[in-house]
């Protein structure tokens, strides 16, 4: 069995933002020489998300809209955790939006659908947080 | 003692594969809260329907989920008493797919 276990720093400097980190998770399937297995790849912060939906700007405007509908930023005083903190509303959009995801790897690629793209989403910023990767295999 | 997992997802991103209850009223009850949560129309209301009409779709498998992991413990899925395995369809009208991919010694 093989495996490669690699953590990805991500800095981004406004409060929420998706990134894409599609080509990276690709690199490191390659690097690890497995041709048969599973790539988790998981948020190691409770307020941001890894998933996979469509790389369409549109689409990532409406998920903007429609978690801030969800679970609005403002008023803080509406959460009890914002005692002393302010991103209750980062901790529910990442539960809406999931922690990690598992991607089976098969001839060494990852095995997606037509448009299945991996992305990072940040909702609570301006500070460095952590993605990790782990793959495993033959 | 054999051990592996078992992974299945959809392939497209506006389907779901998840786990819950075998029950229709529950199925019913999901459709109801998914519509409220995720409207599908007005059409307009979302910035990715410029040429298509399914952003509702997109969102509702996001809430859904896009895959389970399952654990297989001596050649049987190891669930619990009421799991089962769903594939939820926000935009159908077409032939998709789903990957399942079960891995272990």
């Amino acid at each position: 069995m093989k495996t490669l276990t690699k953590e990805i720093w991500m800095d981004i400097p406004q409060r929420r933002a998706v990134v894409s980190i599609h080509n990276e998770i690709e690199r490191l399937v390659k690097e690890s020489g497995v041709k048969d297995g599973f790539a988790l790849v998981n948020a190691m912060h409770i307020t941001a998300s890894v998933f996979i939906n469509d790389n369409e700007s549109g689409l990532h405007h409406d998920f903007e809209v429609w978690l801030e509908k969800l679970a609005p930023e403002k008023p803080y005083s509406q959460y009890q955790h914002n005692n002393g903190e302010d991103n209750a509303d980062a901790h529910l959009k990442r539960t809406i939006m999931g922690r990690e995801v598992t991607v089976a790897i098969t001839n060494g690629k990852l095995h997606l659908g037509p448009w299945e793209h991996i992305f990072y989403y940040e909702f609570d910023g301006k500070r460095r947080k952590r993605l990790l990767v782990k793959i495993i295999g033959e | 003692m054999s051990y592996q997992e078992c992974l299945v997802n959809a392939m497209h991103i506006t389907a779901s594969v998840f786990i819950n209850d075998d029950e229709p009223g529950l199925h019913q009850d999901f459709e109801t809260w998914l519509e409220k949560l995720a409207p599908e129309k007005p059409y307009s209301q979302y910035h990715h329907n410029g040429y298509e009409d399914n952003a509702d779709a997109h969102l509702k498998r996001t809430i859904m989920g896009r895959e389970v992991v399952v654990a297989i413990t001596e050649g049987k899925l190891d669930f619990g008493p009421w799991e089962q395995i769903f594939y939820g369809e926000f935009d159908g009208k077409r032939k998709k797919r789903v990957l399942v991919k079960i891995i272990g010694e």
